[in-house]
């Protein structure tokens, strides 16, 4: 029993990052109605230039902050010069271009910062009273942020006006123009925000991982099956849906000995599958009904 | 009628190439250009016909291969013989796993392949017992029939010539039938499809199983080529190129995909030359261009590219416009 609630608790740790990853293909997905597939590997270049200013001997925490800017305003310009051109084109191209970003920033990342692995700083020093062997101090820390993430998030769409612009541009993009909203800004604004929520989870996650450019290949899927899970749409259910696909890939790795670790990417793929043929719209999202 | 006269002197340079050249190397690469091919094949009957994608076929290749590798070394089969077993295999494969993605749309449908596709070598080294582990498999050279007197690089590329021109073939009957309407049908337009009577997730699962079938026989003729085979060849990244030579050559188009074969032979080596550090900076360009410029592929772009010059042209002409 106690085995197990080690391995529940750990999986809810990954399942954290998934959830706040899943969030950041949530908001791409509600502005453009496209899973952004790069969204991982743009975590892992922010989390690089992190990483670098960090040996450049820059305080972490203003690090930190530089780089959710940087984050920022890298998937701004990310969609409005590849992205955008793309508006109108059918799926497949737009999909051409999300997988060019894919490989691009990987290469790049391999010429600008080498393809070893690093060690990457935690800024959380061990708190004795939080500190246990369920958990550590880091996880509560992750667990923070990524709630407070989630609460801004969730407010963002909900009170402020941009956020409703945002909500508006998501249902229909051509009622919105017409109502005086400027959707390629707001689309770009996604992105921007959904790279910075990315390079967040990469700065989180790369102390108990090694940074390296592959690090997000494998997350990402887990990410989407978590966003999958929870309802594409629904912001609540990427997170929800984040845990319970990490919660679940623990378990069946430590329980089923056929999976081990190192099949663990079939259970996000059994996950994918059984969603979208049992409840396409998840645990949280909103069926949605086409016209013909 | 020019068109079929060229096409005739193609093939018959084609199947006299072994005697013009004495090059085995040349012969050797244009080898690998058909297995890649056949391999492309099914990906455009998949993705250009069908309008469903896989990032994860290199699975089905894999299993091909290691299907010839196993009945070769182990049951002392002959490597002719292992061929249709291998595509017949990859096509109940394919349908094992087309079946239960029918109803995927296509960005779920890219991520579950993607996760079968990042999943392969790992799979191949769980089997060790029958598939070697990360050792591979070794098998002893074959040998070219006895009433054929031609060097093995020369029989191989023959047989893998006649092959893929055989697929070829096979696949433009496949796809000119009630089968090819269908296919069409449930990609432009599924619902419409569904009023007249497609039943959508069988041909969806049926293409995905044929087109695991011409991945699983590439596999194969792989196997006869290289007689060599690990898990390291079936990594993500060959995912990802055969993914880039299918955009390259064109989605829809099956003489496309000699093109893109082309394309994965010869300039991955180019590109790892010209920019040692990370030749996937130079396909994500490639990549790009041909998303802004050619999103149907080469052919089809030169053919645009042809037809806006001749207008150019004839305007000039005609109307002295500029």
């Amino acid at each position: 029993m106690d085995y197990f609630l080690q391995q529940v608790i750990s999986g809810l740790t990954n399942g954290l990052i998934y959830g706040s990853l899943a969030l950041a293909i949530v908001i791409v997905y509600k502005s453009m109605d496209m899973i952004n597939f790069a969204q991982g590997e743009m975590a892992m270049f922010s989390t690089f230039v992190a990483f670098t200013l960090l040996k450049m001997g820059v305080p972490y925490w203003l690090a930190f902050s530089a780089t959710v800017v940087f984050a920022f305003f890298f998937g701004v310009l990310i969609q409005t010069l590849f992205i955008r051109p793309m508006q109108d084109a059918p799926q497949l191209t737009v999909f051409m271009t999300i997988l060019a970003v894919f490989i691009g920033l990987t290469g790049l990342a391999t010429v600008l910062f080498g393809a070893d692995m690093y060690a990457f700083p935690s800024p959380i020093k061990p708190i004795e009273a939080l500190q246990n062997k369920y958990f550590s101090t880091h996880v509560v820390a992750i667990f923070t942020t990524i709630i407070l993430l989630f609460l801004a998030i969730s407010s963002f769409f909900r009170f402020t006006k941009m956020g409703l612009a945002m909500r508006a541009t998501a249902m229909n993009r051509t009622s919105s123009q017409l109502s005086g909203i400027n959707t390629n800004f707001i689309v770009a604004l996604s992105w921007g925000i959904a790279s910075a929520i990315g390079a967040i989870s990469g700065m989180m996650i790369a102390p108990s991982l090694f940074l390296d450019i592959n690090m997000m290949a494998t997350l990402l899927i887990y990410s989407v099956a978590g966003a999958l899970l929870g309802g594409i749409t629904s912001p609540l259910g990427a997170v929800v849906g984040g845990l319970l696909v990490g919660v679940i890939e623990n378990l069946a790795s430590n329980y089923i000995p056929f999976i081990g670790s190192d099949l663990k990417l079939t259970v996000a793929l059994v996950i994918i599958v059984v969603v979208s043929l049992v409840r396409p719209a998840g645990l949280f999202g909103k069926h949605v009904v086409t016209r013909v | 009628m020019l068109k079929k006269i060229i096409t005739a002197l193609l093939i018959a340079l084609g199947f006299l190439l072994p005697w013009v050249t004495n090059s085995n190397y040349l012969l050797f690469e244009l080898t690998m250009v058909w297995v890649y091919t056949v391999f492309i094949f099914g990906l455009n009957l998949l993705t250009g016909f069908n309008g469903q994608i896989s990032l994860g076929h290199t699975a089905f290749y894999a299993l091909g291969a290691y299907i010839c590798a196993i009945l070769c070394k182990d049951f002392g089969l002959n490597y002719l013989a292992t061929f249709p077993i291998a595509a017949m295999a990859g096509f109940f494969a394919g349908f094992i796993f087309g079946y239960p993605m029918r109803k995927l749309n296509f960005l779920y449908l890219v991520l579950a392949t993607l996760a079968l596709g990042l999943s392969v070598p790992q799979l191949i080294k769980r089997m060790a017992t029958w598939t070697g582990g990360t050792q591979g498999i070794i098998l002893d050279p074959f040998s070219v029939p006895q009433f054929i007197h031609l060097n093995w690089s020369s029989w191989s590329y023959l047989y893998t010539f006649t092959i893929m021109l055989f697929c070829f073939w096979l696949l433009r009957n496949m796809t000119k039938g009630r089968y090819g309407r269908a296919i069409n049908a449930v990609r432009d337009n599924d619902i419409a499809a569904r009023a007249m009577g497609v039943n959508i997730g069988m041909t969806r699962a049926i293409t995905f199983a044929f087109s695991a079938a011409f991945a699983a026989l590439s596999g194969a003729m792989l196997t006869t080529i290289t007689q060599f085979i690990a898990p390291d060849i079936f990594d993500f990244s060959f995912s990802i190129f055969i993914f880039i030579a299918l955009i390259v050559g064109g989605v829809a188009n099956f003489r496309g995909a000699i093109v893109g074969a082309l394309f994965l032979q010869f300039v991955p080596p180019m590109a790892a030359e010209l920019y040692p550090g990370a030749p996937m900076v130079i396909f994500a360009i490639i990549l790009l261009f041909m998303a802004y410029f050619m999103p149907n592929g080469v052919i089809m772009g030169a053919r645009k590219m042809k037809n806006r010059i001749l207008e150019f042209y004839y305007d000039l002409w005609y109307h002295h416009k500029f």
